[in-house]
């Protein structure tokens, strides 16, 4: 092996790495150190600019709450696969354990998610995911940091922290397509009669300017037991309103006392949220909020 | 949920979220992506991961998943591109995209940036000193050969714009 070759493979080896030491190619790469003090040298070097460009990236920290976001999640999430397979999975489920498989989170005991209290799981499921935004108090709707007007006046921007049904939406609206309108056309009152006929959560005051669009149709999404509506509009630009039951929604997700909307961004999109009556209206479309109407 | 399933997963979350959401970072170089690309690689690890039966890939495992995730969301959001000015039909006009980024100064991740895009990826993985050569190549899915010579070429690339990053910044600082 020249000195060359042995200084490829010794840049394979992570800085203060026993683990790479002992991998046989590099290990015989570092017999080469003994006999050559100038390649000694040169990989001390190269060891130190390596540690200090590994230092600098683990500077990079995650957000502080990210861990407990993604435990409440998983449990979550199992609670769900439990209740929507109990009856199916569970009769089955008594076969042993592969100690050489990684323990998946699930709950206890079989006759705990047989037992009458299922449903009251998935309320907790719905508590554990509604629970993430409220210890993240940090991403709680700031105020724009530049914003000369008072609180009371100004909209709420946020765009992190976003709540969990804001992100639902998101997600649902980049992965929809023409396809799966549940009713498509033009005239937005053939589109309330079906969301009425099919009783979904029909908006009962669709601001005036959107009433002047064409419709491109409509669609219902379910977000953990929650309807919501969604009827899209078209101008230059595509615009999609939903509507909630207003009881049925988080108040992360609504303005404040004195607010009028509350907007967010996410997923390369921006949402404009406020209530009327008993209804919630999201408002939302591709871009930042400079892309959403002003007529709310 | 038994305390053993719990702390089995927790210890797997507690050992590789912050290494995760470090390589998402560098992906995506944005703070909130990051997050959401750990978080997605947990839950599909939640969804699929009771079929990896041997313990010591699960690292790589959520890599490789992580990385893939990010691919997929490029490869849709170019697609996504396409979608709307399929549904204005005659309207015409679209959006120009308006991807919010963070900017937090971390000199490495800018300098990363700087180095050609086909070497960035083991880089990035070498420094953040979770995977080995091997491991990386398997994350990426590139035969080892090929990673020997992306990461020789690509850390020479990152350490020669690293230093002349240091120098500016510890001049301008002056």
């Amino acid at each position: 092996m020249d000195r060359e070759e042995a200084q490829k493979i010794l840049q394979l080896c992570r800085p203060d790495n026993t683990e790479d030491r002992n991998d046989p190619l590099i290990a015989k790469a570092f017999e080469r150190l003994h006999q050559d003090a100038e390649l000694r040298t040169w990989l001390e070097q190269q060891q130190a600019l390596d540690a200090e460009i590994c230092a600098e990236f683990n500077r990079i920290e995650p957000p502080a709450d990210l861990k407990v976001a993604i435990l409440a999640g998983m449990r979550a999430h199992a609670f769900k696969c439990e209740l929507l397979m109990g009856d199916v999975v569970g009769e089955g489920e008594d076969e042993e354990e592969d100690h050489h498989t990684i323990p998946f989170p699930r709950p206890a005991s079989r006759a705990e998610h047989r037992s009458a209290f299922r449903p009251w799981m998935g309320i907790a499921a719905v508590f554990a995911i509604a629970g993430i935004a409220l210890v993240r108090p940090t991403q709680q709707a700031p105020q724009l940091a530049n914003s000369t007007a008072p609180a009371s006046a100004a909209p709420a921007i946020a765009t992190a922290g976003v709540p969990n049904m804001i992100e639902f939406l998101a997600q649902q609206i980049s992965e929809f397509n023409a396809s799966k309108f549940d009713q498509a056309g033009e005239q937005i009152g053939e589109l309330q009669s079906h969301l009425a006929s099919t009783g979904m959560p029909n908006p009962k005051n669709i601001p005036q300017p959107l009433q002047e669009l064409e419709t491109l149709g409509c669609v219902t999404f379910d977000y953990g037991g929650t309807k919501l509506s969604m009827i899209c509009f078209k101008n230059r630009q595509v615009y999609h309103l939903i509507t909630v039951d207003r009881a049925l929604v988080d108040k992360d997700c609504t303005p404040c006392k004195g607010q009028k909307t509350k907007v967010f961004e996410t997923k390369q999109q921006a949402f404009k949220v406020w209530s009327e009556g008993e209804q919630v209206f999201i408002l939302t479309t591709k871009g930042t909020k400079e892309d959403l109407p002003n007529f709310i | 949920m038994t305390t053993e399933s719990n702390l089995n997963f927790e210890q797997i979350v507690s050992a590789y979220y912050q290494p995760l959401y470090r390589f998402g970072y560098s992906l995506a170089k944005n703070e909130h992506e990051a997050g959401d690309l750990a978080q997605q690689a947990f839950f599909i690890y939640a969804e699929k991961g009771d079929s990896l039966r041997d313990k010591s890939k699960v690292k790589s495992w959520l890599f490789t998943t992580l990385y893939r995730e990010f691919l997929r969301r490029r490869r849709k959001d170019a697609r996504i591109d396409n979608y709307e000015p399929e549904m204005l039909e005659n309207v015409g006009g679209c959006v120009e995209l308006k991807v919010r980024r963070t900017v937090d100064g971390n000199l490495a991740v800018e300098a990363l940036e700087e180095v050609d895009a086909v070497y960035r990826e083991p880089v990035s993985l070498f420094y953040l000193k979770d995977l080995s050569y091997k491991e990386i190549a398997e994350v990426l899915d590139v035969p080892i050969g090929t990673i020997m010579s992306r990461l020789s070429r690509g850390k020479a690339q990152l350490r020669d714009i690293f230093k002349r990053k240091a120098t500016e910044t510890s001049a301008n600082t002056l």
